[in-house]
């Protein structure tokens, strides 16, 4: 066996024994049983998980874990749209047309934690789309969406929490400006966005604070579409700034309420016509939405979410549900 | 075994029966359903499959038959074909007659054969040529121990059918120089359940990828172009014509029936079309199993663009006609041939058919086992294509005056007129040892097409499908299938007795580009698939 051997039976001998050397009862002990553990339940850990189940933007997994997330949303948006028509050289009308769109969105968001402060996520939305006033519908797929989400600073208690984000959208989704505009809807924007912004959030038990700022940069389009008798060529669809801020509140270990406001404002568009250059309007969009995070078993939380939008460009109501994706099945035996 | 052989004998011959008297009753088929799923089972048994297990693409054949599937099953399918597509054109004695005379067309008795398969990328560029047609295909099935639920998800083609004639000779360029007639089944979110002992029930739910895409050149041999050639000849000499040209002007370029005068390209698309699959399997005995399955039909609104491209003598012709006071007077009447290319967004309304289909598995013998299928298709639901366009396009000015209503400002209507199929299946497999099973099947396929609207761009008539393949056992957990059909269809289209490829009526511009020539066509499609499933 040789001193090597001898060596390594004296190591084994000791890491056995050294549980028997800790077991001997101590006051420190006695505290430390009493003190909070981590997996305890209470109220300003529920109250993070439901924020990270309502606000999943807001925060990151760790390294290695994958979460898959159902969501289903509907939205309403009601509006009148004034539109010229040029029907002869130099004729034009104009008519009011109005719509009432119905959205319904299953998104299925997939995130993965790259590091323990880098989460890479993405979004794909599977759009119905109904206008009851014109009588049309499309299903189709939506924009998808990815993003990157980096905390530079680990997070400390009593302290706010930020996290920097990037995302780009694609325009997967059937672009407005590849239809006709009379008879066909769109499920997507029509165009590439990158975007960044900051998000921070601060506990204050058993509340947690949060808001955001952001911009985003919409890529112009080259189309060919005719609208109100005319062929529009190039879109510029002009960038825009968004912000948001709100907070979450849990009533119970199983149940919390969360109220956000956001606002985003959508610089003018650029319509680059074949005969002219038109500028569009600034659009200002702002949302209340208040959310109900229910907790149906330890680990399962699912949230509802109704909302209303204060301004005319803003959908009129939203409505949504999410929950975790857990197919148990699916994870290793 | 004599005794228990007799009932079932009595349940053969009976299904025998009553094959034949549907049969008899005049049955009709399909297009390409089944073709491109790419079982090997399936395919080796003529699709005869709605009472047996398929593995994963139950979710397809018969989601009840997914509780099957134990534990956690993963399989990947690769799928291979080659369609030889064909057809003749043969002229009639008088043929030109219809045409002022002129019977120097190209095409008359002359053939197409292509077997270039085209597949429809979404977003990389939509209709593609391939050198071979190769799908790799997968799904997932997850039974929870002890669980009756069986889920699932499955990969697969409910539809596809692409070719490419692409060359500015061939004959078959005016009915499909490329198309693409396509659904991928994405995500089948499915579910079985063992109800008891001896019955199951399954739904799956599909999101599929519809696509819809052609390319192909237009023509008119007919009267009206045979009287513009005339006119062309005759009052184009030197000297008339300058006396005539300001009062009338047919002399801008040379149009004539055989002279291709346009080329369009449609591609068409809808990301997320959803269905569903209903299926029940009973299985009252280890030597007897029935199931039934409804496809549900699917109500898609396709959009996407189109380009029209128009020749230099279209272009000549129509813009020199609308110079002189002749077109200008008729001007609301006639195309304006000032542009060679029009573009824009287009959509099509399109139903895709619901099926529902029946069949019953036997085990005779201990080592013999025969699946016996009928099977619905509701193609009446392909009466019209109408395609529509966002803006007035040249050709359809001229189109609507002469196309018997199948044209409008904004609008191409194909006139389909397709009808419901019934079509028959029968299957048997032998087990040579208890690891390797070898599988024979047939399907007959009549046309959903009827006589009168058959044509070149879809040449699918009656059709025989022939399977062979075999399944293997490698081990506890793995099995691998191999299949392969012969599908083989063949029509004659007399000249005159299809308004969808060969009438001469002056009103038949949409769309009849061989009017008075005879035309066989035949498709053969050689499908191969493999599939390797284990569990995970």
């Amino acid at each position: 066996m040789g001193i090597k051997g001898l060596a390594c039976v004296a190591m084994l001998t000791l890491a056995v024994s050294v549980p028997a050397w800790s077991e001997e009862p101590s006051v420190d002990d006695a505290r430390e049983a009493l003190s909070k553990k981590d997996d305890d339940a209470d109220s300003s850990k529920a109250l993070a998980e439901v924020f990270q189940a309502a606000e999943k933007s807001y925060t990151l997994l760790k390294q290695g874990e994958r979460t898959l997330t159902y969501g289903f949303d509907y939205s309403l948006l009601r509006d009148t749209q004034i539109t010229t028509y040029r029907t002869g050289n130099n004729v034009y009308s104009v008519i009011g047309e109005s719509e009432a769109q119905h959205t319904f969105t299953n998104s299925f968001t997939f995130d993965y934690g790259v590091w323990d402060n880098l989460t890479f996520s993405m979004r794909i939305p599977l759009v119905a789309k109904y206008d009851t006033e014109r009588d049309l519908n499309v299903y189709s797929l939506g924009d998808l969406s990815a993003s990157l989400r980096w905390q530079p600073w680990a997070s400390h208690r009593g302290k706010p929490v930020t996290t920097l984000y990037g995302t780009l959208g694609l325009p997967t989704g059937t672009s407005p400006y590849e239809i006709n505009p009379q008879n066909d809807l769109s499920t997507g924007n029509g165009f590439y966005s990158i975007g960044g912004g900051v998000n921070v959030s601060y506990v204050i038990d058993p509340v947690v604070l949060f808001g955001s700022v952001g911009y985003t940069y919409n890529v112009p389009a080259n189309v060919d579409q005719v609208r109100g008798g005319r062929q529009l060529e190039k879109v510029d669809p002009g960038s825009s700034m968004s912000m948001s801020m709100g907070f979450a509140y849990a009533l119970s270990y199983d149940v919390s309420l969360s109220t956000s406001y956001q606002m985003s404002q959508t610089f003018k568009p650029t319509y680059t016509f074949s005969d002219a250059t038109l500028e569009g309007n600034e659009q200002t969009s702002a949302l209340m939405n208040f959310s109900l995070g229910l907790r149906t078993s330890p680990n399962y939380i699912v949230n509802i979410n109704a909302g209303f939008g204060m301004t005319e460009d803003s959908p009129d109501v939203l409505l949504g549900v999410s929950m975790p994706l857990d197919i148990q099945g699916l994870k290793a035996q | 075994m004599t005794t228990r052989n007799s009932p079932q004998v009595w349940a053969i011959s009976g299904f025998c029966w009553l094959a034949a008297g549907l049969y008899a009753g005049g049955a009709q088929a399909q297009l390409a359903n089944d073709l491109t799923i790419g079982n090997p089972k399936a395919m080796a048994m003529g699709n005869a499959v709605t009472a047996d297990s398929t593995g994963i693409d139950a979710v397809h054949y018969n989601p009840a038959a997914l509780t099957k599937l134990k534990g956690r099953q993963s399989t990947i399918k690769l799928l291979s074909g080659v369609m030889d597509i064909r057809a003749k054109f043969k002229s009639t004695p008088n043929y030109g007659d219809n045409a002022m005379g002129y019977d120097d067309d190209p095409v008359k008795d002359t053939s197409t054969r292509t077997l270039t398969p085209v597949m429809y990328l979404p977003g990389m560029g939509g209709m593609t040529e391939l050198p071979v047609l190769m799908a790799p295909l997968a799904g997932v099935s997850i039974n929870p121990p002890g669980s009756k639920f069986t889920f699932a998800t499955n990969i697969y083609a409910p539809m596809a059918l692409g070719y490419s004639r692409d060359s500015d000779d061939d004959a078959g360029r005016y009915q499909g120089r490329e198309v693409a007639l396509q659904r991928i089944t994405y995500f089948s979110p499915s579910v079985g359940y063992q109800a008891n002992d001896t019955l199951a029930l399954g739904l799956s739910v599909g999101f599929s990828h519809q696509a819809m895409a052609l390319n192909q050149d237009f023509r008119n041999p007919g009267m009206l172009t045979g009287v513009v050639r005339m006119l062309n000849e005759a009052l184009c000499q030197d000297g008339i014509g300058d006396v005539l040209g300001p009062l009338i002007n047919v002399c801008g370029a040379k149009i004539g029936p055989y002279d291709t005068l346009a080329n369009m390209d449609l591609d068409l698309q809808q990301s997320l079309s959803p269905t569903y699959n209903l299926g029940v399997l009973w299985e009252p005995s280890d030597w007897f199993a029935w199931g039934a399955t409804y496809q549900s039909e699917a109500r898609m609104h396709l959009q996407g663009k189109y380009r029209m491209n128009y020749t230099k003598e279209w272009q000549g012709f129509w813009s020199g006609l609308q110079s002189s006071v002749f077109g200008q007077v008729l001007s609301p009447l006639f195309p304006y041939g000032n542009v060679s290319e029009e573009s824009g967004s287009a959509s099509l309304n399109m139903v895709l058919p619901d099926n529902f289909s029946t069949g019953i598995k036997l085990r005779p013998f201990e080592k013999w086992q025969f699946n016996f299928d009928a099977k619905w298709s509701d193609y009446s639901d392909w009466n019209k294509f109408e395609i529509e366009f966002d803006r007035e396009l040249d050709l359809l000015r001229i189109a609507k005056i002469f196309g018997n209503g199948n044209a409008t400002d904004h609008s191409i209507i194909l006139d389909r007129g397709y009808q419901d199929t019934w079509s028959f299946a029968v299957g048997a497999q032998y087990d040579v040892t208890d690891r390797l099973a070898l599988r024979a099947g047939y399907e007959y396929r009549p046309s959903a097409i009827p006589k009168d609207k058959a044509d070149v761009l879809v040449p699918i008539g009656d059709a025989n499908l022939y399977g062979l393949g075999f399944g293997y056992r490698w081990d506890k957990d793995t099995t691998v299938d191999f299949g392969v059909n012969y599908f083989v269809s063949k029509q004659s289209i007399p000249a005159g007795t299809s308004c969808n490829v060969n009438c001469t009526g002056i009103d038949n511009l949409v769309y009849n580009p061989y009017a008075d020539l005879d035309i066989k066509t035949t498709v053969k499609a050689y499908i191969m698939a493999f599939s390797y499933t284990t569990t995970f």
